[in-house]
Formats: C-alpha cells, sequence, structure tokens
C-alpha cells in the first residue's frame, strides 16, 4: 500500500502541496485530477523522490522513504512513468529493457507479480517489433508503452503514471489506460494523474482532486460517476475562478465557505464526496514540527 | 544509406585506420614516428575527456591532473624500480585513478560550467605543484634521463622510436578496446542513459552520482596510463607536458571530434595535434588561427563532430535521393522518413529541493 500523510512540498522555498493525504491499497487505481498547476506533478515528484517534501510520510508497505533519494525511492518499490515519457533518446528499446532490468529491490519485500523482458514484451507486444529502433524513433504511443514497460522492470509494488494519454491518439490512450487496469488486477497500487475527468472515471477504483496543492476532494469512482458535478466545478475554468473555496476546516466536514487568507485561490464548492480539510497556507511547513503527526483524511 | 550500411562504413574507416596507423612507422622519419607516438598519448587522454565530457555528461578540463600524476609516477618507477612497460602502465593507472579519487567528491556533485571550472583549477594547481615539488618532479627542469622501456619481463629494451611508437599503438589499441567493451555493459548504458536525462535514470532507481563517481576514477586511470605511455614516447617529463593549452586542445580535439565517440575523440585529437604540430611549421605563427578555423568550420559543417560525419553522410544521401526521386513519383518507393515522434523528451527542471 502507498501512504501519504501530512505532505508539504514545494520548490525553492515555495509550498505547492499542502497537508497532502492519500493512501493506496494494492490492487486499485487512484486517479488524482486536477486543472494545470494544481501540484499533480508536484505531488507525483515528492512521492517518486525527485523532490525532498518539507515534511509528511511518504511509505510503501509501511517503508518510510519521504526524503529519500530517488533511486532508493525506485529500488523500495516506486515506478514512475513520467510525464511525456522521457525515453531515453539515444537508447534503444532493447536497451532501455536491460537498463531497467538490472534495478535490484531494496528496503522492501518482493511481493506481487516479478516481471522480466519476456514477460513485458508478451504484454506489450508492439515493443518487441520495435527492439532495435531508438527511443526518438518511436512514434508517441510507442514510448508511453516503453515508459511503462522500463518501470515494470523495476519490479515496482507502486505504479505513479504522470498523465500517461497526454498526447496520444484517443484509441492509443484507450489502451493505456486498458493496460493501467490490468496491471492494478496484477496487484499494483497504481496512482494515476489524468486531467479529464472522464478517462478517470474509465479506469480508476477512486477519484481524488487536487486544487492549488490542496486535496479538496476524494471519493470512490462510483460516487464521481453518480455526480459528477463538484469535481467537474472544480476542474472548470469557472471553478478557478470562484472566490469561495476551500480552506482549513473540521475534519470530515464539507467546505462551503472562504475560511482563509488563500480562500481566494480555492475552488470547490462541496459535494457528495469526502472534502479533505485543507491546511492553513499561512503556516510556513518548514517551519513546523518536522514530525508527520497531520490526521489522516477522513 | 542504411544503419547497417553506415555501420559497415565506420568498421572499414576504422581498419583502414589501423592499418595506416601500423604501418606508418615504416613509412616517415623517426623524428615524425616520435610525434605520432605523442599523438597517440594525446589521443588516449582525450579518449578519457571524451568520456567524460560525452559519455557521463561532465565536461572536463582536469584531465591533464592525472595525466600528470601517472607520468611522474611511471617515471619515477622506471628511473627507480623496473623499467618493466607491464609495471609502469599499472602504476601510471593507479596513481591516475588515485588522484581521480582524491578530487571526485569535488566535481561528482556538480554539473556543467561549474564542472568545468573545478577541473580547470584541479589541472592548473596540478601543474603548479609539479613545477614546485622540485624534490619529486625535478621542478620546471623537469625529470630526464628516465631508462628506456621493457615491455614485458625478458624483452630487450625498445630503442627506437619506430619501437615505442609499436608499443604504444599496442596499450592504447588495448586500453581502447577494454572501454569499448565496457561501454556495451548495463554499466556503459547507463552512463548514456544518465546523460540524456539524469533525473529519469535516478526515478528509475539507477545510484546515479556513484556510477559517474566510478567513471571519473576510471577516466583517471586511463589518463595515468597515457601518462605511463607519455615517458615511454618521449623519456623526458615537464610541468609544460600538462599546461592548460593541453587541456584547451584536447577538449577543442574532442570536440571537433564528436564528444560522445571514441574514435571522434582520437581522430579530433590528431587533427588538433597535426594543425598545431605540423601546419604550424609551414605556417609559422598562425597555429592559433588555424586552429580557430578547424574548430569553425568543423562546428559549421558536421555539429555532431567529425564522428558523426557517417550520419551527416547518410543524412544527404537521403535528401538526394528524395529530391531525385520525389515522394510523388514513385509512392512507397523513396527513403522512407522518420518515424513519427511523441513530444521532444526534455529534461525535468532541477529544483533546488531535488534530492540526488
Amino acid at each position: 500500500m502507498l501512504r501519504v500523510q501530512g505532505l508539504f512540498a514545494g520548490y525553492d522555498g515555495g509550498t505547492v502541496l499542502h497537508d497532502i493525504d492519500l493512501e493506496v491499497p494494492a490492487g486499485t487505481v487512484q486517479a488524482l485530477v486536477g486543472r494545470n498547476g494544481a501540484g499533480k506533478s508536484t505531488l507525483v515528484h515528492a512521492v517518486a523522490g525527485l523532490l525532498r517534501p518539507y515534511r509528511g510520510i511518504v511509505s510503501v508497505d509501511g517503508a518510510q522513504l519521504a526524503g529519500k533519494p530517488a533511486h532508493r525511492v525506485a529500488r523500495a518499490g516506486v515506478g514512475l512513468v513520467p510525464q511525456g515519457r522521457r525515453v531515453f533518446p539515444r537508447l534503444t528499446v532493447s536497451e532501455h529493457l536491460t537498463l531497467a532490468a538490472t534495478v535490484r529491490r531494496r528496503g522492501t519485500a518482493q511481493t506481487g507479480p516479478r516481471w522480466t523482458i519476456p514477460e513485458v514484451l508478451e504484454l506489450l507486444p508492439r515493443l518487441a517489433e520495435r527492439l532495435g529502433h531508438r527511443g526518438n524513433q518511436l512514434s508517441g504511443g510507442e514510448q508511453q508503452m516503453l515508459a511503462i514497460a522500463r518501470a515494470l522492470l523495476t519490479q515496482p509494488r507502486v505504479l505513479l503514471l504522470d498523465e500517461p494519454g497526454e498526447g496520444l491518439a484517443p484509441d492509443l490512450a484507450a489502451r493505456v489506460r486498458e493496460l493501467v487496469t490490468r496491471l492494478a488486477g496484477a496487484g499494483l497500487c497504481v496512482l494515476l494523474v489524468e486531467q479529464q475527468l472522464q478517462h478517470a472515471i474509465e479506469v480508476a477504483d477512486r477519484i481524488a482532486v487536487l486544487d492549488y496543492g490542496r486535496l479538496v476532494f476524494a471519493d470512490s469512482t462510483a460516487a464521481v460517476r453518480a455526480d459528477p458535478a463538484p469535481v467537474e466545478a472544480v476542474l472548470s475554468v469557472a471553478g478557478a475562478a470562484t472566490p469561495a473555496g476551500i480552506g482549513p476546516v473540521p475534519s470530515g466536514q464539507e467546505s462551503t465557505a472562504p475560511t482563509g487568507p488563500d480562500s481566494t485561490r480555492s475552488g470547490p464548492t462541496g459535494g457528495p464526496g469526502t472534502l479533505v480539510p485543507g491546511s492553513n497556507s499561512s503556516a510556513d511547513p518548514r517551519s513546523a514540527p518536522t514530525t508527520s503527526s497531520s490526521a489522516p483524511a477522513p | 544509406m542504411t544503419p547497417a550500411a553506415r555501420r559497415w562504413l565506420v568498421r572499414a574507416g576504422g581498419v583502414g585506420l589501423l592499418l595506416v596507423a601500423i604501418a606508418l612507422p615504416w613509412s616517415v622519419d623517426a623524428y615524425t614516428t616520435s610525434l605520432f607516438a605523442r599523438t597517440l598519448v594525446l589521443g588516449l587522454v582525450g579518449v578519457s575527456v571524451a568520456l567524460l565530457t560525452g559519455l557521463a555528461g561532465l565536461p572536463t578540463l582536469g584531465q591533464t591532473g592525472p595525466y600528470a600524476a601517472g607520468a611522474y609516477a611511471s617515471a619515477l618507477v622506471a628511473m627507480h624500480v623496473s623499467s618493466v612497460g607491464v609495471v609502469q602502465v599499472l602504476t601510471g593507472a593507479a596513481a591516475g585513478a588515485l588522484f581521480a579519487l582524491l578530487t571526485v567528491p569535488l566535481v561528482v556533485y556538480a554539473r556543467g560550467v561549474v564542472v568545468l571550472m573545478i577541473t580547470l583549477a584541479i589541472g592548473e594547481l596540478t601543474v603548479t605543484a609539479a613545477g614546485r615539488w622540485t624534490s619529486v618532479t625535478g621542478g620546471t627542469d623537469g625529470l630526464a634521463g628516465i631508462p628506456a622501456i621493457q615491455p614485458v619481463w625478458g624483452m630487450a629494451p625498445l630503442a627506437s622510436d619506430r619501437a615505442r611508437y609499436l608499443y604504444t599503438l599496442v596499450v592504447v589499441g588495448v586500453v581502447i578496446a577494454a572501454m569499448v567493451m565496457l561501454l556495451r555493459t548495463p554499466a556503459g548504458l547507463l552512463l548514456r542513459a544518465s546523460r540524456d536525462d539524469e533525473a529519469r535514470t535516478r526515478a528509475s532507481g539507477h545510484r546515479v552520482t556513484g556510477y559517474l563517481a566510478v567513471t571519473f576514477v576510471g577516466a583517471g586511470a586511463v589518463a595515468g596510463i597515457a601518462g605511463s605511455l607519455l615517458i615511454t614516447a618521449q623519456q623526458y617529463v615537464s610541468p609544460a607536458d600538462f599546461g592548460f593549452d593541453v587541456s584547451a586542445l584536447l577538449l577543442l580535439g574532442v570536440v571537433i571530434g564528436g564528444a560522445a565517440s571514441i574514435g571522434g575523440a582520437i581522430v579530433g585529437t590528431a587533427l588538433v595535434i597535426a594543425v598545431r604540430d605540423w601546419l604550424s611549421g609551414l605556417l609559422p605563427g598562425y597555429a592559433p588561427l588555424l586552429l580557430g578555423g578547424l574548430f569553425v568550420l568543423t562546428a559549421y559543417l558536421f555539429p555532431r563532430g567529425v564522428a558523426g560525419f557517417s550520419t551527416e553522410l547518410a543524412n544527404l544521401v537521403r535528401s538526394r535521393s528524395r529530391g531525385r526521386t520525389g515522394p510523388g513519383d514513385r509512392p512507397g518507393t523513396g527513403i522512407q522518413g522518420r518515424p513519427s515522434r511523441g513530444e521532444p523528451v526534455g529534461a525535468a527542471p532541477v529544483s533546488s529541493g531535488e534530492t540526488r
């Protein structure tokens, strides 16, 4: 299980993520949606170890990973499929796979499926036909498949997918989503960043919404499917301009009114899902106690 | 031109160059032969520069440091311990590696221009130390009277320039072959991957900093071996062999040859030395101008260096073929264009909070 608790993170001293709580059980897909600049990729980078959180907990199967270098986080079982694929342009598909397969799991027990190159090629047969091609000679869809294959060969327990359908033709994006479902079925915890709510609904078990670095909504996909209006309100351009927002609210309660100095930047206006309490943005997390004692999300 | 044909062209060119290199001492006088031996030595240092600059992404102006360490250590061993080549080469490698090991913490956490400045400082400090540590290095007078080398135990000392050139050629060939084999392992793949996208490589579970440190030490060992061969080739060493001009020429040669190519590094270094030592003899006082012209021409005609010549040639052939055939004239028979790409693969912005 991936567990994120009381996570604050940002760049160059500025705080982007405020008190994020998230749990992704094994075998499930947790979608993370939000507008551009909401902090989705920042959260993925913080979980993957590419960004050192100011405070908070990131753990996989109980092993604390926050603040550890990216290579240790990866070896502990966190696989990253980054936004834009970022395959190595001058390495062939075969070399990508060979390199990824050299990584050895450390820090957490090897549970779940153990991927080998033949198994990955069986899962993604298109790559088997392109083994001798360099990364920059692949189409967008092939690059995405390669990025996923590369992540799988590091034997992850948790798979972070940052907008895997971005820039792909609709049928290819649908195939990627189908693949995500299969991987979750194989026992992986999947954290999927999506901009399109409909795509998230298709594939996820639960949906969370980030807005201005705060987790403002979290509920099951079934609930969102039944009434998508609250999430759509946050994701809409109008939602960005809506002054009413989520400020620090008592745990478990919906936010319906501006409550803090940042309230003009926050968007949602409540809904059927679990509205996660925001944190008081005026508090500098780096000056706060280093122990992560934030209350988990209800 | 297909990739297979291009590979064949490169291999044929390599074999041709090797044959020319073997036949060379029988075609030129002794002075020119010794000059070629020193060019080979600098070519090997150029290879260590290319390993760091082009493959590891650590541009360096400081490989003269381990080069000097290897040269002085080998010279002292040759004068006081053993004239056997194997011993001297191993001593040079160990001294170069040790030098790199001592300086690696300064370099391996930095990137880009900062590496360039740090390595420049290391190289300059080394030359200054070599000039002032008179009791060991002979100061600015250098160390002379180094005995001729025996390649292995029981062999006669190499008395002629031709023999010393061939010995240098063999050692350089063996070292480069070993490097090429190493670079084909997953460790070599990792270097190439981290050069393209370091953050992504780390996020794949690879301890990039550790690999870069090992590469830096390995490049130091290669430069140290080159230092040992310098002692063999010229039987004399002084701080003038390791000045800033040598560092700059090496980097220039590697850029001209193609920073990511071992063969390109040797060809580029040879070109630079040829311009400096031969053409400048024909046109005295114009060496810097000639070098500058060579650099501008290469940058304009071969942006990927001389090593990228085959690729440029392939592109030229492809464009000519397209021009002749025309895509609409004979559909399906022309050379196919590149497959469609996804969006450009760029490095992620690196934040100050990024973990290594």
